[in-house]
This record gives structure tokens, C-alpha cells and sequence, in this order.
């Protein structure tokens, strides 16, 4: 009977002591549980009062005692010293990507953050983008309150990949109230931009131009741009095509014309440029297959399309045909500052800027061929092939920008033109590859003003492929693997066989 | 010499001299080759995949793609073989009989129990500076940065140190080295999976004390490059802690 009395009140006061970690609201019942335990502790005591008593006066129970309690006091100092620690310790950030560091911008952001962001990184530990997305996005959710963050592996939870729409490993999906951002990789000025974006009620309007041959929007097929529509929406923007009845079309904060084939009237002609006098911004993209049905719309603003179609030599897809240009020469500019990944613009033409014409505008040529390219004039050849004297010499601008030029040094309208002399980048068919998703989405954020949100350094993404040839893989297996372990084995065994013989 | 150095002097002899840290050492040394190999020909792999058909924005470097996670795997690799090194310690002077005689010599509980920990440290940081063999050849065909490789040794060491002041406290409680043996490693186990554990409480206050007791989260944090004084703190005073409890265990046997 006493011993129940001491194992159960033993077990009761644990209970007690312990049930407040991990229910803080059940206050009452650890208090009955700890009142019944020291009333069965105390009755097992009346019931040993003596031998106890005898016991307490051991010298080993005293010398036991005195070291059971010098031990729970270094346990009570080392967790003081660990607590404080842990409240107010520096750190410092040795990795080579410096994930764990960002800029005093967002620290800014993070501050001002008017509600909750929940981040949920579609990833995995054996994919690339997980390290650096762990390192990045703690460091978001430690310095805001306001952010959760949660890792999914879309392979182990693909309930929870189709619930957000997610299909590629390593995306994360920052949302807060309605708005929702998709990113694919872990840039700061990304992420801290997804962040601002999320926070804001309104959603910029991505509007495109309809009603003379363009691409279309809900077109599925590999010419048709429902993955960039797709694309533009997981980026938090609304998109839509131009109600050219509704005067309010204007309100849009950027306007696509993808490749019309036919004349644009000029009814809606003055109606785009209208929309450029009120700050408005354009994108025009335009394949061969638009021959001049343009021109009526563009040449106003001093730009001309190349009547041929460029080839290149050096900067082609593989050993592909010429003409499918995989483009690596960028301008300096916010658009394309951290671009690494060529750009792939199959069939394109030149774009060329004629200042005399465009005298209001100041022109970017933003992205050009190698010198190696050439213009296709012969267009019935089946097999592009520069001929001298009649085919002219690269490189071309495949797309430029052009930006108002000041009056007067004073500040003008922030509207811009982007001229692409290709459309077929941005459909299904290639929207995919990774370098004409990044060019299409940051060229439309950098048009939407967005970039203006937060424009970060970006840091040196630390790509050091490694890819050793098989010399250096047969040294690294020798020395790894083999040399030591067998070394430190002959040496054990002269040691043993010393041993034996002594 | 002190008596500690004379302590050190006495294991290190004492451990040279039998094939066991030997054949410790050799298969701790071939797995961590193998590993490191391994996640080299991985971290190959997956460069040539992602440079041809993935944007290269992703961190292709070898700090990320083979030294964390090598690190890791090290980790998983010194729970089991420290164990092995601190069980024989004080179980084998209690069993040979030879404990009482050093309790019994000029020599103080403080340099016994220091002595032995030395030792162990001594036969260790030999262990992980032959490791170092790697990082160095892969220094002559590939770049990374040092820095975070540097606190991966650090981390690695201070681990370890830990991990031996656990098995030191274990040994110094039984004459069986196979119970001490398991004695250390299932503390050690039991430590580590407070850090799940408090994965599984959550984000709260139970969540967070349980994750902060277990090494996981602080030994991940120095091999992912983040020096954070909290996580110096937390090995050093959980070795202290340990060494402290030996020390108690070891004191207790004298009056016993």
C-alpha cells in the first residue's frame, strides 16, 4: 500500500509539473493532479517517516544528495546561460550565398509588413533550390512575426501540389489574404518583391490587344499564349484582353500586342498611343508571320522590323537550324541585369531604331544576336545559308526599348515601348524554356512598374558546377576512398603483428 | 607533466596499442570517403542535368550540393562510433579492477575525469583532421568557399566533443563496456530526437525548448554557414554539463 502510494504520487506531481507545457489553458487539473500527488508523497512519508529518516542520515545519502543537487544546479545554470543565449546572441553569416543576410530593403519590408504572408516551398532535400530556399525563407520567417512558412515535397504530398496549382519542384507560393505569387528561384529582390506584392489590395491588369489576328490568350495549342496568361497570374497580376469599347481599357498597366497579322485600325492605333501619352506602357511582340501589318503602328515611333529572318551560327539551339536563336548578349538594364540563361527566339526579325523618326524617344537595344548572325533575305531557301553581298551582317537587336526622352530636364510620363521582333518566344510551345520565362515575366514586371517596388543588388548566385573528368574521378576515388582507409588499416595491422611478436 | 598529461599520456598508449582504433578509424575513414564520393559524382550529376535543361539560377556549388550534406551524414556516422571510442574508458578500469587504484592515487577526480576526456578528444580531432584530406583534394579540381567548410570542422568538432562527454558519463556508470556502449548511444538517440519531436509539438514554447535541447538544430545551423554565438554556447555548456555529471558519477564510486 505504501509503496503504490509513493509510485503513484510520484507519477501524479510529474503530471502536474508537466501538463502546463503542454496544455497552458488546463490550469485547474494540474493543480488537482499536483495537490493528489503531494498527498499520496506525504502519506507514503507518514508510512517510512523512520526508515526514511534513518535513510537521510547515510553518509551516502547525504553525499548522494548533495551530488544529485549539485548536478541540478549546473543543469539550472547551463539552461540560464542558454536562454540568454538564445535571446540576445550575435550571429555572423559565413555561407558562400550569404542566405542568411538581407538587405537593409527588406529588412525595411519586413518591418512594414501590413499582414500575415504564409510562404510554402514546393521542394525537396535532394533538389537543387532546397538549400538555398531553406537558408532564404527562414531567414524571411525569423525576422517577421507575420510570415509562416512551411516546406511541402510535392512527390510525398501531391494532394497538396494540386491544391496550389504547383507542377515544378522548387516553387514557392507566397500568398496573403486573396493575392498569391509564384516563384521559381531564391532571389531576395524575388521574394521580397512577391512580398510586397501580396500585401497590396489591387492587382495590376496585364491587358492584350485583340481583334486583329494576335495570339490568343485562351489558345492552348503550342502558338497560343495561355501558359504566359497562366504565368502572369501566379505572378499576382489580373490579365485580360483590351475592351476597346470601354474607355477605361486605359486603366490597364500594361498593354500586350502579340504578332497582330492584320492591320491595326486606326481607330485603336490612336487609342494605344493615347494610352503611351497617359504613362502607359507597351509590350509588342512580332513574328515574320505579321509582315508589315504593324508598321503603320510602330514606325511612328522610329522602329523598324528587319524584312528577313535572322540566322545564327554561333548562338543557335544545339545543332539546330539557324534561325532558332538562343540570344546571350544583354544590354545593361533592370530587365535583363542577372539574366545567366540565354534567351530562345525562334524565327525572329531585327529590330532597328531610327532616330530621326523617333525623335522623343530614347532607344535600348536590349538583347542582339552574336556577330557571327546574319539576315536571312532569301526566304523561300530551304536551308539558311549566308550569302555575301546580299545577306547583311550581325549582330541585330532582337528586342529594344524605347523610354521618352526627358524635356527640359524635367521628369516626363513613365510610359515605355518594348519592340521584340519575335512572339513565338512567349507562346506554349516555348514559353517553357527557363530563360524565355524569366525575360517574359521580368520584361512585363519591369513595364508594370513593379521593379520599382524593390530593386536589390543581386547577389552572386554561386554557380560553380563541378564536373570532374574521369582522371580527376579516378584520383578523387584514390585518395577518398582508398588511401586513407587503407593506411590507417596497414598501420593498425604492423601495430597488432608488433604486439604479437613482443 | 601534470597529472592529466600523464592521464592522456597513459589512454592514448593504451589506445594505439590495440587494432580497435584502428579498424574504427579505417571504417569511419572509407565511409566518409565513400560518402564524400558519392556526393561529388551527385553533385557532377546534377550540374550537367541542370545546365541542360534547368535555369541556372540554382545554387550549384559545392558548399550546398556536397559539404552540408556530407557533413550531415559525418553526424550520423559519429553517433554510432563515438560510442565505441567512450565506452571502454572508465567500464574497463572497473572491470579490470584498476579503478579503485586510481581513485586511490595522488591523482584528483578533476584530472582522472579530464584525462580521460582528453584522450578521447586527441584520438578524434586525429580522425576528423585525416578527413580533411578531402576538401583538399577536391581543392585542386573544383571551387567553393572555405569559410563555411571551416565551420563545418568546427561544427564537426564540437559535435563530436559533445557526443564524447555523453559517452564518458555513460562509461563512468557501469563496468560493462557494451552497456555503456549502449548506454551513450541511447542518449545520444534520445537527444537527437528531440529535435523531431519538437518538430512534431509545433511552434510552441514545448516546441521550441524541446528542438533547442537537441543538437540537430544548432550543428545544422554551423554547416549551413551561420556562426550564431547561442549555438557555441550550446555545445560548450552541454559538454561541460556532461562532464560535470561523469565527474559526479565518477566521485559517487568513492564513497559508495
Amino acid at each position: 500500500m505504501a509503496s503504490i502510494l509513493g509510485i503513484a504520487g510520484t507519477i501524479l506531481v510529474l503530471i502536474g509539473l508537466g501538463l502546463p507545457l503542454f496544455q497552458p489553458a488546463g490550469g485547474s487539473l494540474s493543480s488537482i493532479l499536483l495537490g493528489l500527488g503531494t498527498l499520496c508523497l506525504l502519506g507514503y512519508f507518514a508510512f517510512h517517516f523512520r526508515s526514511l529518516t534513518a535513510l537521510a542520515r547515510t553518509r551516502s545519502t547525504r553525499l548522494g544528495a548533495h551530488s544529485l543537487f549539485s548536478v541540478l544546479l549546473a543543469g539550472v545554470v547551463v539552461a540560464l546561460l542558454n536562454f540568454l543565449a538564445a535571446k540576445h546572441a550575435p550571429e555572423w553569416d559565413f555561407s558562400e550565398t550569404q542566405n542568411f543576410t538581407l538587405s537593409r530593403q527588406t529588412y525595411q519590408v519586413l518591418r512594414t509588413l501590413p499582414r500575415e504572408v504564409k510562404m510554402t516551398a514546393f521542394t525537396h532535400e535532394g533538389s537543387p533550390g532546397y538549400g538555398g530556399y531553406q537558408d532564404l525563407l527562414t531567414t524571411y520567417a525569423k525576422e517577421s512575426p507575420l510570415i509562416t512558412l512551411t516546406f511541402i515535397d510535392p512527390e510525398r504530398q501531391p494532394d497538396k501540389a494540386k491544391e496550389y496549382q504547383v507542377t515544378r519542384i522548387d516553387t514557392v507560393v507566397v500568398e496573403s489574404g486573396p493575392q498569391k505569387v509564384y516563384l521559381q528561384r531564391s532571389s531576395e529582390a524575388d521574394m521580397t518583391n512577391a512580398l510586397l506584392r501580396v500585401t497590396q489590395d489591387k492587382k495590376k491588369r496585364i491587358a492584350f490587344v485583340t481583334g486583329h489576328g494576335e495570339k490568343s490568350l485562351t489558345d492552348t495549342e503550342s502558338s497560343g499564349l495561355s501558359r504566359a496568361g497562366d504565368a502572369l497570374t501566379k505572378q499576382g497580376y489580373e490579365v485580360g484582353t483590351v475592351d476597346w469599347q470601354d474607355t477605361a481599357s486605359h486603366e490597364a498597366a500594361v498593354l500586350i500586342v502579340a504578332s497582330s497579322t492584320e492591320a491595326v485600325s486606326v481607330e485603336h492605333q490612336h487609342r494605344i498611343r493615347q494610352f503611351l501619352e497617359k504613362g502607359g506602357r507597351v509590350l509588342v511582340m512580332v513574328d515574320p508571320a505579321s509582315g508589315d501589318s504593324l508598321d503603320p503602328l510602330i514606325t511612328p515611333w522610329g522602329i523598324q522590323l528587319g524584312a528577313g529572318i535572322l540566322a545564327d551560327e554561333q548562338d543557335r539551339l544545339g545543332r539546330g537550324s539557324p534561325t532558332a536563336l538562343l540570344v546571350r548578349t544583354f544590354t545593361t538594364h533592370d530587365i535583363t541585369e542577372d539574366f545567366t540563361t540565354p534567351i530562345l527566339f525562334p524565327v525572329s526579325r531585327s529590330v532597328t531604331f531610327d532616330t530621326a523618326q523617333g525623335k522623343t524617344w530614347e532607344y535600348v537595344a536590349l538583347a542582339q544576336t552574336s556577330p557571327e548572325s546574319w539576315e536571312e533575305t532569301d526566304l523561300n531557301s530551304p536551308q539558311p545559308e549566308f550569302t555575301a553581298g546580299q545577306d547583311p551582317k550581325g549582330p541585330f537587336t532582337v528586342a529594344g526599348l524605347l523610354i521618352p526622352k526627358p524635356v527640359d530636364q524635367s521628369p516626363t510620363a513613365q510610359s515605355a515601348i518594348l519592340i521584340v521582333g519575335n512572339a513565338a518566344f512567349a507562346t506554349n510551345g516555348y514559353l517553357t524554356y527557363p530563360g524565355n520565362t524569366d525575360f517574359f515575366l521580368k520584361a512585363i514586371a519591369w513595364l508594370a512598374q513593379e521593379d520599382a517596388l524593390v530593386s536589390l543588388t543581386p547577389k552572386d548566385p554561386a554557380f560553380h558546377p563541378f564536373i570532374p573528368n574521369p582522371s580527376q574521378e579516378q584520383a578523387l576515388v584514390f585518395f577518398q576512398v582508398l588511401f586513407l582507409p587503407l593506411l590507417t588499416l596497414f598501420i593498425g595491422l604492423s601495430v597488432w603483428k608488433r604486439r604479437r611478436s613482443l | 607533466m601534470t597529472p592529466v598529461h600523464t592521464i592522456v599520456a597513459k589512454e592514448l598508449r593504451s589506445a594505439f596499442v590495440s587494432p580497435v582504433v584502428y579498424v574504427i578509424a579505417a571504417i569511419f575513414l572509407a565511409i566518409v570517403g565513400l560518402l564524400a564520393y558519392s556526393a561529388a559524382a551527385n553533385a557532377s550529376n546534377q550540374a550537367i542535368r541542370l545546365m541542360q535543361i534547368q535555369n541556372t539560377y540554382a545554387q550549384l556549388n559545392l558548399n550546398d550540393m556536397l559539404f552540408r550534406p556530407l557533413f550531415r551524414s559525418i553526424n550520423l556516422i559519429l553517433m554510432i562510433i563515438l560510442p565505441l571510442l567512450t565506452m571502454r574508458l572508465f567500464a574497463e578500469e572497473r572491470k579490470l579492477r584498476t579503478f579503485e587504484l586510481l581513485l586511490t592515487s595522488p591523482i584528483g577526480v578533476n584530472e582522472i575525469v579530464s584525462g580521460k576526456f582528453m584522450s578521447v578528444i586527441i584520438v578524434y580531432s586525429g580522425l576528423l583532421s585525416l578527413t580533411s584530406l578531402i576538401p583538399i583534394t577536391l581543392s585542386a579540381y573544383a571551387t567553393f568557399d572555405w569559410r563555411p567548410i571551416y565551420l563545418g570542422y568546427v561544427a564537426l568538432f564540437l559535435q563530436g566533443a559533445l557526443l564524447i562527454s555523453i559517452g564518458l558519463f555513460a562509461s563512468a556508470l557501469t563496468e560493462n563496456q557494451i552497456i555503456a556502449a549502449f548506454l551513450s548511444f541511447g542518449c545520444i538517440l534520445g537527444l537527437w530526437m528531440l529535435g523531431a519531436l519538437g518538430g512534431i509539438v509545433g511552434d510552441t514554447t514545448v516546441g521550441h525548448i524541446l528542438s533547442y535541447l537537441s543538437f540537430s538544430e544548432h550543428y545544422e545551423r554551423l554547416i549551413r554557414g551561420l556562426f550564431n554565438l547561442k549555438d557555441i554556447l550550446y555545445y560548450v555548456s552541454g559538454i561541460a554539463f556532461m562532464w560535470f555529471a561523469a565527474h559526479q558519477a565518477v566521485d559517487a564510486y568513492r564513497w559508495k
